[in-house]
C-alpha cells in the first residue's frame, strides 16, 4: 500500500498539469487581493475619516482575508480541482492502460482504488494548506493586521439562528480559521471518492469529470434555491459543510458531527460502489 | 512441474465467444508458443491467465496457486507485457521500473541497472520514457517484467515495432533468459517464424478453440513431405499417396504426401513410365502450413487477413 501511494504521489508531482491547483490559488487569491483593494478605496473615498479606520484596521484585514477566501474555494474552485484530478489519476489510466501495469503487480484492486483516493485527497490537504497560508501572506501585504477576525455569518450561509456577526480576537481568531480549514477536509473527500466512483463506472476522464462536476454544482445551487428546500435534505451536498459551523462563536457539535458523518457516509458509499464495479471488471 | 495449469476455459464478451473450453498446461522451463489469428482470444487468454479478466467458467493454477482465489501469491514471479508497453512517460527509464517493481516488494538500484543493461537500455537509464521510441519501449516493458525475481515471463507480441536488429536482439534475449536464466516463457504472437525460431512447444487458437498443440521441432522436423513433381504426360500413380494431380500449360503437375526417404524412388517409378521430369520440389513441413490450414476459414473473416486466407 505504501508503495502505492508513493508511486502515485510521484506521478502527481512529475506531471506539470497537477500544479495547476497552485495556479488556481495564485488566480483566486489575486482577485480577491484586487476587489478588497478597490473596496478599499471607494470607502475611502465616501466613508468618513473615523469609519474608514474601523473598516480598514478591524475588519478587512488578513484573517478576514483568509477566512473569506475559504468560501468560494470550497464551494467552487476545490471541486472542480478535485473532480479533474481525481477523474484523471484514475479514469485516465484506463484509457491510456498504464493500470493494468500496475494491477500485473502483486497489488488488489481495491489497494489501487484506496492508494489513488489516498493520494487525491493528501493533494486536497496540500492545496487546502497552500490556500490558507498563501492568502494570509497576500492579506498580510495588502491588508493591516490586527486582532480581530469579524465574519458576517451570511457569506458562508451559516444559519441565522446562530447569529449574524462573528466576532474572534487573539489566540481563538487563529483557532477558528485553522478548524474551519480542517474540517473542510471530509468534504473534499467526499468530492474526490464521487470523481473516483464515476471514474470507475465511465472508466473515462471527460465523462467522469464531467459527471462529478455536474452532480457536485447541480445538487449545490439546487441547495441554495429557498423555493426547492422541500428537495435540500436529500441532496448529496447538504450535509458537506461542517467546517463553517466552527466559525460560530458557541460551535454547535452536534451539527458539525451531523456533518461529518453524513459526508464520510457518502464517501464510503461512492468508495463502495467504485471498488465494487472496479473489482467486477475485466482490466 | 507445471507453471500453468489451465482447464476449460470460456470467456465471453455478451453473445461473442472469445475462449471456448481452452486447457493448456506449460511446464517449467519451457519456451511456449501461443498463436493465433488476430481475435483469436490470445491477449483474452493471457488477460485471465495474469488475473485482470474473469472467466465465465473454468480453473487456473499458476505457479501452483489459483490464480481466481490467491491471486497476490501466484503472481508474485510472474511478469508480463500484454498489448503494447505503456510506461508513465513524465517518468525516467529508472523511475519507471523502481517504482512499478516496488510495488512487487523492494528492489535494489544495482538489480534494475542489471536489467537495463540486459535489455540494452543502460545508456537511456535517467532519460524520460516519453522521449523513447517504440521499440525502446517494448525493451523497457520486458526490462520491467523481469523483476524483481521473475520465474515466468508472459510476452504479448513482443516483436512489435521492432526494426530488424530489434527483433533479432528479443529472440536472443528470449533464448538467454530461458538457457541462462531458467525463466519458463509463454510468447504469444502471431509472427510463425517468431515461434518456429525459439519455441519449445506451440498452440495454435482459433475463434477461441485450441486447434492444436504441439512440440515445434516434430512440426518442423517431420519425416512426411510434399513434393510437387511436373511431368510431360499421365502418369500412373496409384502406389503412391497422390494428393492432387491437375494440368498446368501441358505438364502434369502432381503434388504426392510421402517419406522424405521415399523421393528417389517416386522419381525413378515415373521415369520407368518414360516421362519426361521437368521439375521436383520437395516442400518442407513447417508451422505456417499448419497454421494456415488449421486457422483457414471457408467464410471471409476480416480479423485473420485482408486476403480472405
Amino acid at each position: 500500500m505504501y508503495a502505492l501511494i508513493r508511486l502515485e504521489i510521484k506521478k502527481i508531482i512529475s506531471q506539470k498539469k497537477s500544479w495547476m491547483g497552485i495556479i488556481a490559488i495564485i488566480i483566486i487569491n489575486g482577485l480577491f487581493a484586487i476587489g478588497f483593494l478597490i473596496n478599499e478605496q471607494k470607502r475611502g473615498d465616501q466613508a468618513s475619516k473615523v469609519a474608514q479606520d474601523f473598516l480598514v484596521s478591524d475588519f478587512m484585514n488578513a484573517s478576514f482575508f483568509t477566512q473569506t477566501i475559504l468560501g468560494p474555494s470550497l464551494f467552487l474552485i476545490f471541486p472542480m480541482l478535485i473532480s479533474i484530478l481525481a477523474s484523471y489519476i484514475y479514469a485516465g489510466e484506463f484509457e491510456v492502460g498504464s493500470i493494468r501495469m500496475v494491477l500485473m503487480r502483486p497489488t488488489s484492486r481495491i489497494q489501487v482504488l484506496l492508494a489513488k483516493f489516498v493520494t487525491v485527497s493528501l493533494y486536497s490537504i496540500f492545496m487546502l494548506a497552500v490556500l490558507g497560508g498563501l492568502s494570509y501572506i497576500v492579506g498580510s501585504i495588502f491588508l493591516k493586521q490586527t486582532d480581530t477576525l469579524i465574519i458576517p455569518g451570511v457569506i458562508y450561509e451559516i444559519p441565522k439562528k446562530y447569529g449574524m456577526i462573528f466576532e474572534f480576537t487573539g489566540a481563538d481568531k487563529f483557532i477558528r480559521i485553522f478548524l474551519s480549514y480542517f474540517f473542510a477536509i471530509p468534504m473534499l473527500l467526499s468530492v474526490c471518492a464521487m470523481a473516483i466512483m464515476f471514474a470507475s463506472i465511465t472508466r473515462h476522464f471527460t465523462s467522469a469529470a464531467i459527471l462529478t462536476t455536474t452532480l457536485y454544482f447541480s445538487s449545490y445551487i439546487v441547495g441554495i434555491i429557498p423555493f426547492l428546500s422541500s428537495i435540500h435534505p436529500y441532496l448529496p451536498t447538504t450535509k458537506w459543510y461542517a467546517w463553517k459551523y466552527l466559525l460560530v462563536p458557541d460551535i454547535p457539535w452536534d451539527m458539525v458531527i451531523n456533518h461529518l458523518i453524513w459526508s464520510g457516509g457518502y464517501t464510503a458509499v461512492f468508495l463502495g460502489i467504485a471498488g465494487a464495479i472496479f473489482n467486477m471488471r475485466d482490466v | 512441474m507445471a507453471i500453468l495449469e489451465a482447464k476449460d476455459i470460456h470467456k465471453s464478451y455478451g453473445k461473442q465467444t472469445v475462449l471456448n473450453g481452452i486447457d493448456l498446461t506449460i511446464k517449467q522451463g519451457e519456451i511456449f508458443g501461443f498463436l493465433g489469428p488476430n481475435g483469436a482470444g490470445k491477449t483474452t487468454f493471457i488477460k485471465i491467465m495474469l488475473g485482470l479478466a474473469m472467466p465465465q467458467k473454468g480453473e487456473l493454477q499458476l505457479m501452483g496457486e489459483d490464480i481466481f482465489v490467491n491471486r497476490k501469491h501466484a503472481i508474485k514471479q510472474v511478469g508480463a507485457v500484454v498489448e503494447a508497453p505503456i510506461f508513465f512517460d513524465y517518468l525516467t527509464a529508472y523511475e519507471n521500473l523502481y517504482h512499478i517493481v516496488s510495488l512487487s516488494g523492494p528492489i535494489s538500484r544495482q538489480k534494475i541497472l542489471d536489467v537495463l543493461e540486459l535489455v540494452g537500455l543502460s545508456t537511456a537509464i535517467d532519460k524520460k520514457v516519453g522521449t523513447f521510441s517504440y521499440g525502446m519501449k517494448q525493451r523497457l516493458g520486458i526490462a520491467q517484467a523481469l523483476l524483481p525475481d521473475t520465474k515466468f515471463l508472459i510476452l504479448d507480441e513482443p516483436t512489435n515495432g521492432l526494426d530488424p536488429h530489434g527483433i533479432s536482439g528479443v529472440r536472443s534475449l528470449i533464448r538467454k533468459l530461458r538457457d541462462e536464466l531458467g525463466i519458463t516463457i509463454f510468447l504469444s504472437s502471431h509472427l510463425l517464424i517468431e515461434v518456429e525460431q525459439v519455441c519449445d512447444r506451440v498452440c495454435i487458437i482459433h475463434h477461441g478453440n485450441k486447434v492444436f498443440e504441439g512440440v515445434v521441432a516434430e512440426v518442423t522436423q517431420s519425416e512426411q513431405t510434399i513434393v510437387e513433381v511436373k511431368a510431360s504426360k499421365e502418369l500412373d500413380c496409384k502406389s503412391w499417396n497422390l494428393l492432387k494431380s491437375e494440368e498446368h500449360h501441358g505438364l502434369q503437375q502432381l503434388t504426392f504426401e510421402l517419406d522424405k526417404q521415399e523421393i528417389p524412388q517416386l522419381v525413378q517409378s515415373l521415369i520407368d513410365q518414360n516421362a519426361e521430369i521437368f521439375q521436383v520440389r520437395s516442400e518442407e513441413p513447417n508451422l505456417e502450413e499448419l497454421f494456415i490450414n488449421l486457422t483457414k476459414d471457408k467464410h471471409l473473416d476480416v480479423r485473420i487477413d485482408s486476403f480472405g486466407n
